[in-house]
């Protein structure tokens, strides 16, 4: 099993930006995240928003770009089990990750222009991005994304090498693949791979950036160099290196393009190589756009370890369903939750996605069973308490389906081994006359469906 | 850890210059009107280049008559340029001349981390070669496409459509006029054009916004905006001296 250093990454406003008075239009994120048996994760994401008049909202298109694509792994890390087949996974890198990125992104760029409209209409184009992914596991890491990011692997005795470019002949100049693309999602595949990892395998880094650092280097050669330089510089794990970091890239963009300029870094933890990966990394991301507002009915501190003692549900949705409007559809949906986790808030992209999601699926009423069977591993790990339901439902904007058979799993459901049959998930719709789902509008066919999934799920065996 | 031995450099945009050379460019000093706008404009080009150092203008320039040639052939600092007047003499072997720059703008020699190049086509008649066929290999190298592509029409007999054709049709957009080439009728009004097109231009082009590429499946966004054109050359009623080409 391989071990990963907490990625790092920065972001620096361009020497050409600066001088125009224009903002940094890039954006990245780094953070670890945890695979539904607890497996470390680690996180690396960058953007780069087009800018100028055509995309003049593209700064925030490249930070919600970060955002949703962190919150799109984290939804499907809370899904499915890093020990699944790796075909699976590479799959997921290729179709479905890029599928709910570009779904999320849109909901949340709407989201955007409706609490701040402009002049015109609304135009997913205004904020057009870029999108670089990298997702670091014990046993494979991947990449996907889509727009003129590069990619560079350096081995631990210094040599780099390109794994990944835009190389589309249509892409030269300023020219990029884009998320404001109809089609965003398909071009994902063409920039996506998964790479196994055997346990003895060297040391190594990987250096993912924006194409600033690149179109600042004379050559290719010298491209490779810095990488490596780059990649080292994170080993040293001391207070100063964020600074060197910032300074560095100031540097490139003024000696270079001009360009904004965006590196992540992550790397193999080697037990002879330095210290050892900390227990809490500090993430790099940019300061949330809209701060989700605290739970009305929870504190911030102490959070409760998760599955230990959950509070009924019943009496939250009672709580909930008390309260009129989107409020009591908020209270609802995020009880109970995980404190660490973010839930929707009222309005909120996450919210939203799930309505749309219940309105699909309501739309097509003879779709809905094969959905949730295809979901069926799901439905099996949060009734055998091996999921939390709170990040999937503050993942909703990535994945709705995921957050409603979350917020939909029972009150009662208990881990004692009862049989379907007798279990209370398995009774009739109308035994449970208080779910979250009738709040966003469930139709009985939705309703009925998820119950017959409940009760085709087995409880957690008895100990 | 001290920052490593690599170079860092600004971005190449080449600037390139297709001028026709013609016998007609001799009537009503044409050609000496183009001498003059071009060598005028390179101060103003020079400081456009100077303000923003993260490109490197590259001045190179095609003349074509009987023959398409290079005026100059190496891509030139615009601050070590120093002009050598065109001779009118001659057909027009416009088609020539555009095979001379897609063969120039192909990778290698151009740079994949160059800037999208700048092309001023000054024409004042009708080609006299095969000018689709020049269009056309234009056409295919990826850099002529991303390209900024500019058209000046001298006089009446220039014909607009050919240049019309040079620099493609793009649609209007939001509060803008699909693109025209620019039809200079006097010495004055073809001295604010070379002049738009050095600084505002090439400032517009130094400095670009990434965009949206084309894909097999979407259509291409467009390339760099342009900058407005100065209220002098927009508005007809401004003074830029009689018509006199």
């Amino acid at each position: 099993m391989i071990r990963w250093v907490a990625p790092i990454g920065a972001s620096r406003t361009g020497a050409a930006h600066r001088r125009a008075g224009r903002p940094c239009q890039d954006a990245v994120l780094c953070r670890e995240l945890r695979g539904l048996e607890g497996q470390p994760v680690m996180v690396m994401a960058v953007a780069d928003g087009h800018g100028g008049r055509r995309y003049r909202r593209s700064e925030v298109g490249s930070r919600l770009a970060c955002e949703t694509a962190l919150a799109a792994v984290q939804g499907a890390l809370a899904a499915r089990s890093l020990d699944g087949g790796e075909e699976g996974w590479s799959r997921w890198l290729e179709r479905d990750l890029p599928e709910a990125i570009q779904r999320g992104w849109l909901e949340a760029v709407a989201a955007h222009w409706q609490s701040d409209p402009g002049e015109g209409g609304f135009e997913a184009l205004l904020y057009g991005s870029t999108l670089g992914l990298v997702v670091m596991t014990p046993r494979w890491w991947g990449h996907t994304g889509l727009g003129d990011w590069d990619l560079v692997r350096v081995e631990a005795d210094g040599q780099a090498r390109l794994l990944e470019e835009e190389n589309q002949p249509t892409a030269l100049g300023e020219a990029t693949c884009s998320l404001c693309q109809p089609r965003a999602a398909s071009l994902f595949a063409r920039r996506a791979g998964l790479h196994r990892l055997d346990g003895g395998a060297a040391d190594f880094a990987l250096v993912l950036c924006t194409d600033g650092i690149r179109k600042s280097c004379a050559t290719d050669g010298d491209f490779l160099t810095l990488a490596a330089w780059l990649a080292r510089g994170d080993g040293e794990a001391d207070p100063e290196a964020a600074g060197t970091l910032s300074a560095a890239l100031d540097r490139i963009s003024r000696e270079g393009s001009g360009d904004d300029v965006t590196v992540a870094v992550g790397r193999v933890w080697s037990p002879g190589g330095g210290p050892p990966p900390a227990p809490s990394p500090s993430p790099v991301e940019p300061a949330p756009l809209a701060p989700p507002a605290p739970h009305p009915a929870e504190p911030l501190q102490a959070p409760p370890p998760p599955r230990r003692h959950r509070p009924a549900i019943g009496r939250a949705v009672a709580i909930g369903l008390a309260l009129a409007g989107v409020g009591g559809i908020w209270l609802a949906w995020n009880w109970p939750r995980s404190p660490t986790a973010l839930p929707p808030t009222p309005g909120s992209p996450g919210l939203r996605a799930a309505r749309l999601e219940v309105e699909r699926l309501c739309g097509q009423p003879a779709a809905i069973p094969l959905a949730l069977r295809r979901r069926s591993e799901l439905f099996v790990a949060l009734r055998q308490g091996r999921q939390d339901p709170a990040p999937l439902k503050a993942a909703a904007a990535a994945d709705p389906l995921a957050a409603l058979i979350a917020a939909d799993l029972p009150a009662e459901d208990r881990r004692d081994g009862t049989s379907p049959a007798a279990n209370p998930a398995g009774r009739p719709a109308a035994a449970r006359p208080h779910r979250p789902l009738r709040a966003l509008g469930a139709c009985p066919a939705l309703l009925e469906a998820l119950d017959r999934q409940w009760a085709l799920t087995p409880a957690a065996p008895t100990p | 850890m001290p920052f490593p031995d690599v170079k860092l450099a600004n971005r190449p945009l080449h600037f390139l210059y297709l001028c026709d050379c013609s016998g007609s460019m001799a009537a009503s000093g044409k050609m000496q009107a183009l001498n003059q706008a071009i060598r005028q404009s390179l101060p103003g080009m020079a400081a456009v280049a100077r303000d923003n150092p993260e490109a490197r203008v590259l001045v190179r320039a095609v003349s074509f008559a009987d023959r398409a040639a290079w005026h100059i052939e190496t891509p030139t600092p615009v601050d070590q340029l120093e002009w050598r007047d065109l001779q009118a003499g001659g057909i027009t072997a416009m088609g020539a001349a555009l095979q001379l720059v897609a063969a120039a703008l192909q990778t290698p020699p151009m740079e994949v981390r160059a800037l999208p190049p700048v092309l001023v086509l000054i024409s004042d008649g009708q080609p006299t070669d095969d000018f689709a066929a020049g269009l056309e290999a234009l056409r295919r190298v990826p850099w002529a496409q991303k390209a900024v592509r500019l058209a000046i029409a001298l006089g009446h007999d220039a014909d607009l459509e050919v240049l019309q054709r040079f620099i493609g049709t793009e649609p209007a957009t939001a509060g803008r006029s699909p693109r025209r080439p620019l039809q200079a009728g006097n010495a004055t009004s073809l001295a604010q054009y070379i002049q738009w097109a050095s600084t505002a231009v090439v400032g517009a082009a130094s400095m670009p916004a990434s965009r949206v590429s084309e894909t097999p499946l979407e259509p291409a966004a467009g390339n760099i905006p342009l900058p407005d054109l100065p209220p002098t050359v927009l508005d007809p009623t401004d003074d830029v001296g009689p018509v006199v080409w």
